[in-house]
């Protein structure tokens, strides 16, 4: 099957000023594909040169350099373009149209006829909570409803994959929670959805996959829980665990320090509990080992210590956190 | 052609959302409306008006009647007068041409009651006495209303008393319409007296306004309001939030951008639409003046709009900006129209200074400008220099070139005396004289002999010598033409002597009325061929040096009044205004056949080679034909400057002075048209201004100055420009023909600069990043 989304090497730079000419490079070499039928994030902070890539894809500006096709057809090819539903960042309706008017402009725009139009807009405005401000003028919209009624129009096509820019930006969790809900009833039909936003939490409940720009350099491309569990499989890798302990004090300090662990590598320690009975006591506390057998080793020393293991967990990775991790790595290794 | 037929949509919706559209079509109903409360009622013509009576001619009519020797009816009139008014008969003295106020007032004294006296008597029913009037002296209308005079109508017997004074004092009051136009406004009479125009002459004024109504008012004031409603379609359209969304659409950029513009045309063609049909029934309905004719101002307007929008559009699109837009385009119209002006202006100036004839005078050059005045090229300062006028005419030639022309005919170069001659009018006396003017002299000014009689031309003979045509017939001038000392005068005018000195009849016997305008051509034999005022002649030369008429022919057309001669070996050519060439047979004047150069316009200039094997023809399109002796098929001369020629003389030697740029002269040399020499004068700032910058942005520009022409010529019978023929410019001896403009040029050069305006924009469009 052909990748919906294709791109290898993809560059674009800008040139910019009449006189003094300055190039500023918004892509370098990007290069990954996104297939039918997945919910793909583009992740990145401003000016890492997300709108500029979907801004290529749909042929609104050219590429400098590398490939781009879009459902098989090169970017920008009008034939792809009538399969898109997109939905810009920060959407502007023209202020004489109501939601009724505007699906209807747009519907044409993407030559539907006007008998489609007038059967799908109804159920449309009703499934994205416009219907009963349907006939409003969409200058009385606030920004959410503007929000909506561009997924209305985006999906009034019925087309094979949708490109949303920052879809949730200005709508309330409610609404955004509906989003979520559409776009999971669209990956359910089969369709393809680009999403490009910055706010991390919903990539992460709404994605399958994602990649990450910085600055016009593609960082990674992977599943969405995969880094989210960071490295967290590996053996030989670093970890860090979480244990509540109830047993002497003495006796958890004693074992921290017959494995060598270095008082630096134990953080938040807390009582968690008032003391049970003489030089009992339950604690929380968070300890950095090099790796899984120092875990193992640690745990052999403290039951043989007679402390009792209440709770213990390796804590899951947020993809925030991976995003961070992966984005401040670059700025450190810098 | 679905997403396309939504943006046009769109723009309509855009359009009425917008309440300057509402105001637009608001003003737009309440002018219709305003309009609709003006109409006129037609009433018969009764009473009198003091504009309508002559005075002086009058009071001598009823002074007669009061001795009782006028007509009966005056009679009855004075009879009927009042004892002041008949009084101030005898106070009544005629204004003086420029009276003083206080004459005026004591005119207006005593003519005052006189007219109120007359008014009141108008007013009577039993004015009519069958004894008193005489229905012959009747007009048809009064004759009719004699006929039931028992039964008239109040209006009816009113009318027939107008009538009767008329017929009574014929001469004195002025004979009027039968009916008369009251201006109402919302059933109110606007003046108190009729207005004393018929119908259809309150419709032919209308229809003669129309033009100036929809040209100054519709494309001035309208243009600014349209494109001011429709100026936010485009930059709207770039905010990036909703251009973003467009783009990603599957449509053209640059249909997209063509849409948005048609669609705010398609808007203002239905605003047009709904103003020019109001106009039309409004027109028709309140005035009579059905003009369907008005119905091509909705494209017009709409095509007009269309030229300044695509700038407006072009210019949104760059700077994506309203304000901006319609700065833009507003600036762009005062460019166009200021251009226009001063393209108008300049040209009109410098074809003033346009040489119309050239005369090689042995090793000088001498030539005319089209305000007539006689030139000599001075080799060292570049420059053609006034030659030939007498010092009054050198002073007063400024205002006189600036209203018309100089008083001059000629100069003609005799050879054989090696001098110029002109004959001019002199300031002093406003008689013609002869002049001279000698090269080693730099041709300044020698008063000669008087003219015999009305100059006409100046011509010279095969021979070489100068023949005056004059208005009784032809004189030869030669020898010294410097006036001699025993000049007879009387009260300062040089008494004019046929056959004195220098100055020699030459025939033709019995002596000819020639008037203007006047044209005359020699054939290679020495046959003079002469064309007055639609009378063509033949005349030959005898032995005795005179001319004899040999043969005539007369044209009795208006049009045909003014005409151009030349003849070849074989061929005698006559053109006249409608720029076709007659070929006549030289002996017998028969017409053999008709050729048209260039179809439409008129001749400059119809000239023949001194050998007769060539006749040439300047168009007032100003291109240079030739006609090869016994062909019939024109060429265009192989000169540079087709399009702005403006004079040709063959010379002997095969040499041909062509000029063009104004005042350039080339000679060329046949039979292969080799450049030889160029006289070029540098060219003054005025000049340079015309010529590389005015003229080259005109070119580029649409003009609205020219498109009132469309307009007129759309409105007034299609037939302007044949009407112009007509005029009595067409008369004037010296009649510079201007060049003749299709009234649908200036839509095809500005449908041109739309189609490029446009064609930038979509370009823009394809490759612009946005």
């Amino acid at each position: 099957m052909v990748a919906a989304i294709h791109v290898e090497n993809l560059s674009k730079t800008y040139v910019e000023g009449i006189v003094r000419r300055k190039k500023r490079e918004a892509l370098r070499s990007v290069s990954f594909s996104v297939e039918q039928g997945e919910i793909f994030g583009l992740l990145g902070g401003n000016g890492a040169g997300k709108t500029t890539f979907i801004k290529i894809l749909l042929g609104i500006i050219g590429r400098t350099g590398g490939q781009a096709t879009l459902l098989g057809f090169p970017a920008g090819d009008r034939r792809a373009r009538k399969r898109v539903g997109y939905l810009p960042e920060n959407l502007r309706v023209p202020r004489h149209l109501t939601a009724l008017t505007a699906l209807e402009y747009y519907g044409h725009l993407s030559n539907v006829p006007t008998r489609v139009i007038r059967q799908r807009r109804g159920a449309l405005l009703e499934r994205v909570g416009l219907a009963p401000r349907a006939n409003d003028p969409v200058q009385n919209y606030s920004k959410g409803m503007l929000q909506r009624l561009g997924l209305a129009q985006a999906m009034l096509h019925d087309p094979d994959i949708f490109i949303l820019d920052e879809p949730t930006d200005g709508l309330d969790p409610v609404a955004r929670s509906q989003v979520r809900g559409y776009l999971a009833e669209l990956k359910q039909q089969g369709k393809t959805v680009f999403l490009n936003s910055h706010i991390l939490q919903e990539v992460e409940l709404i994605c399958d996959r994602v990649a990450i720009l910085d600055r016009g350099n593609l960082k990674q491309v992977a599943h969405v829980k995969d880094l989210m569990a960071g490295n967290a499989g590996i053996l030989g890798a670093q970890v860090e665990i979480h244990l509540d302990l109830a047993g002497n004090e003495i006796d958890i300090r004693d074992s921290l320090q017959q494995l060598a662990i270095p008082p630096a590598a134990v953080s938040n320690w807390q009582s968690i509990a008032p003391e049970v009975a003489a030089h009992t006591h339950a604690v929380r506390l968070n300890v950095n080992l090099p790796d899984q057998l120092a875990v193992d080793a640690l745990i052999d020393e403290l039951r043989r210590r007679k402390v009792s293991i209440i709770g213990m967990n390796r804590p899951r990775m947020s993809l925030e956190q991976a995003y961070l991790e992966i984005v401040a790595a670059e700025v450190i290794d810098k | 052609m679905r997403p396309y037929l939504a943006i046009i949509k769109d723009s309509f919706r855009e359009a009425f959302h917008s309440y300057v559209l509402w105001i637009v079509i608001g003003l737009i109903t309440v002018f219709l409306l305003a309009a609709a409360l003006v109409s006129y009622r037609q009433t018969l013509t009764v009473g009198l008006r003091d504009d309508e009576v002559d005075w002086p001619k009058l009071v001598a009519q009823l002074e007669q009647a009061k001795a009782d020797k006028g007509s009966p009816g005056a009679i009855r009139f004075w009879s009927l007068m009042n004892s002041q008014a008949q009084g101030n008969l005898a106070k009544f003295k005629p204004l003086s041409p420029v009276p003083p106020f206080d004459e005026v007032q004591k005119f207006k004294e005593v003519t005052r009651p006189i007219l109120k006296d007359l008014r009141s008597i108008l007013e009577r029913e039993d004015l009519y006495q069958s004894t008193s009037f005489s229905a012959s002296k009747m007009s048809q209308e009064g004759k009719a209303l004699l006929q039931r005079e028992k039964t008239l109508a109040k209006d009816e017997r009113l009318r027939l008393n107008r009538l009767l004074l008329e017929a009574s004092f014929s001469g004195a009051i002025g004979e009027s319409e039968g009916t008369s136009l009251v201006l109402c406004v919302a059933g109110w009479d606007l003046f108190e007296d009729p207005l004393p125009i018929s119908k259809q002459m309150l419709v032919d004024v209308a229809r003669d306004w129309l033009p100036f109504l929809v040209d100054k008012g519709l494309l001035g004031i309208g243009l600014l309001v349209a494109i001011i409603v429709t100026a936010p379609a485009i930059p709207n359209m770039f905010d990036p939030g909703a251009l973003h969304l467009l783009l990603s659409k599957p449509v053209l950029r640059s249909l997209l951008f063509l849409s948005k513009f048609f669609g705010s045309c398609a808007f203002v063609l239905l605003c047009a639409t709904y103003f020019f049909i109001g106009l039309y029934f409004l027109l028709g309905s309140r005035w009579g003046v059905w003009e369907p004719r008005l119905m091509w101002c909705i494209p017009v307007y709409t095509f007009v709009f269309g030229i300044y929008y695509s700038v407006a559009a072009l210019a949104a699109l760059v700077w994506r900006n309203m304000i901006v837009s319609i700065m833009v385009a507003i600036v762009f119209w005062a460019l166009c129209f200021s251009v226009g002006f001063s393209k108008e202006w300049i040209e009109g100036s410098l074809n003033k200074s346009r040489l119309r004839r050239i005369i090689p005078a042995g090793d000088r050059l001498l030539a005319v400008d089209c305000t007539n005045t006689p030139l000599v090229w001075n080799d060292e300062q570049k420059r053609w220099n006034i030659a030939m006028l007498s010092r009054e005419l050198r002073n007063f030639r400024p205002v006189i070139s600036f209203v018309g022309q100089m008083p001059v005919r000629g100069p003609v170069y005799d050879v054989q005396e090696k001098q110029a001659v002109a004959v001019q009018i002199s300031a002093r006396t406003g008689q013609q004289l002869i002049s001279s003017g000698k090269a080693d002299n730099n041709f300044a000014y020698k008063e000669g002999p008087a003219s015999p009689a009305s100059a006409h031309l100046l011509l010279t003979e095969p021979g070489g010598a100068p023949l005056l045509a004059t208005s009784t017939g032809l004189y030869r001038l030669s020898g010294d033409l410097v006036a001699p000392n025993d000049e007879i005068k009387f009260l300062g005018y040089k008494l004019p002597f046929a056959n004195r000195d220098s100055v020699r009849e030459a025939g033709p016997t019995p002596a000819q009325t020639w008037d203007t305008p006047f044209a005359a051509a020699f054939a290679p034999d020495g046959t003079l061929f002469v064309y007055s005022r639609g009378k063509l002649q033949r005349l030959s030369k005898g032995s005795d040096g005179k001319y004899t008429l040999d043969k005539t022919e007369k044209f009795e057309s208006k049009s045909e009044r003014r005409g151009w001669v030349a003849a070849t070996k074989s061929t005698l050519f006559v053109s006249h205004r409608d720029g076709k060439i007659q070929l006549r047979d030289p002996q017998t004047l028969e017409l053999r056949k008709t050729l048209e150069p260039a179809p439409g316009q008129s001749p400059r200039i119809l000239t023949a080679s001194p050998d007769g094997n060539t006749l040439a023809i300047i168009m007032e399109n100003r291109k240079l034909w030739l006609l090869a002796d016994g062909t019939e098929q024109f060429e265009l001369a192989p000169v540079g400057g087709q399009g702005d020629i403006s004079a040709i003389h063959f010379a002997g030697g095969n040499q041909v002075y062509v000029t063009d740029l104004f005042q350039r002269v080339t000679a060329y040399e046949l039979p292969d048209w080799k450049r030889t020499q160029r006289w070029s004068p540098s060219f003054d700032i005025q000049t340079r201004l015309y010529l590389y910058l005015l003229k080259p942005v005109y070119t580029v520009c649409p003009k609205p100055g020219e498109l009132y022409r469309t307009v007129t010529y759309l409105l007034t019978e299609q037939k302007a420009e044949a009407d112009t023929g007509e005029s009595n410019d067409a008369e004037l001896h010296e009649y510079e023909p201007q060049p003749k403009s299709n009234p649908w040029r200036p839509v095809y050069s500005s449908l041109a600069f739309m189609v490029v305006i446009l064609g930038l924009g979509c370009l823009y469009m394809e490759r612009q990043e946005f």
